[in-house]
């Protein structure tokens, strides 16, 4: 059945960026042909796929020798090469993040922190795409879209997220 | 002045059947990681992978 896109996601995110969170290239290999069709419906509408280093190391880490590094690697690049830069703004930005996440930021990881991060450098021209939706509260980040993919068993939900302006 | 996102000049498609064969392999790569840490989490306590949700 394939990941369901609602109807205006890819005309909002036409010329715009999509940044992918860690759960995303986990699941992908999961399901590989559907989000292939995924990710290639992306490609086609003019919108940029991107990631962090943050979400790079946590899904490259735990590689148990550099045969599967260099897999895990080449997987990861065929979905995305393009890294936004980890800079002192974001790096601020993070700081200001853990202040407005208050006491719900005890539990958030880093690249949470980061990705968040880019939204709020980045604002209107990036969404986050995540299946992290426990970690990103309704009162830093709008929930713009739900992307559900139903499964034999199950269905996974993604949220499409911009920065609360 | 905010500073400009890259844009992919590329726009190269995925390869279905690369990528397929490449998500096979990385797949039993991050089951073997998950099992290894789920022994190391028994050993040493409790672990930090539920962000990921390795093990579904």
């Amino acid at each position: 059945m394939g990941l369901i896109i609602p109807p205006d996601l890819i005309s909002s995110l036409k010329n715009k960026h999509l940044l992918l969170d860690t759960n995303i290239f986990i699941d992908a290999s999961k399901h590989p042909e559907d989000f292939t069709d995924f990710f290639n419906i992306l490609k086609e509408s003019d919108i940029t796929v991107v990631t962090i280093d943050c979400v790079r190391i946590e899904f490259l880490r735990g590689a148990p020798n550099e045969n599967k590094y260099k897999e895990k690697e080449d997987y990861f690049d065929n979905i995305t090469k393009i890294i936004l830069p980890t800079n002192v703004e974001i790096i601020q930005n993070s700081y200001e993040l853990v202040k407005k996440y208050k006491e719900q930021g005890g539990t958030v990881a880093i690249a949470d922190l980061y990705l968040g991060a880019n939204l709020m450098k980045y604002k209107s021209n990036i969404y986050l795409l995540s299946k992290n939706t426990t970690e990103l509260p309704s009162t830093i980040f709008d929930l713009k879209y739900i992307i559900n993919y139903p499964l034999n068993k199950g269905i996974f939900t993604y949220g499409v997220y911009k920065i609360k302006s | 002045m905010p500073d400009t996102l890259p844009t992919d000049t590329e726009k190269k498609k995925i390869n279905k059947t690369t990528f397929v064969n490449l998500a096979k392999k990385v797949r039993k790569i991050l089951e073997e990681e998950a099992e290894y840490v789920e022994k190391e989490g028994k050993k040493n306590g409790p672990n930090n992978t539920s962000r990921l949700n390795l093990i579904t």
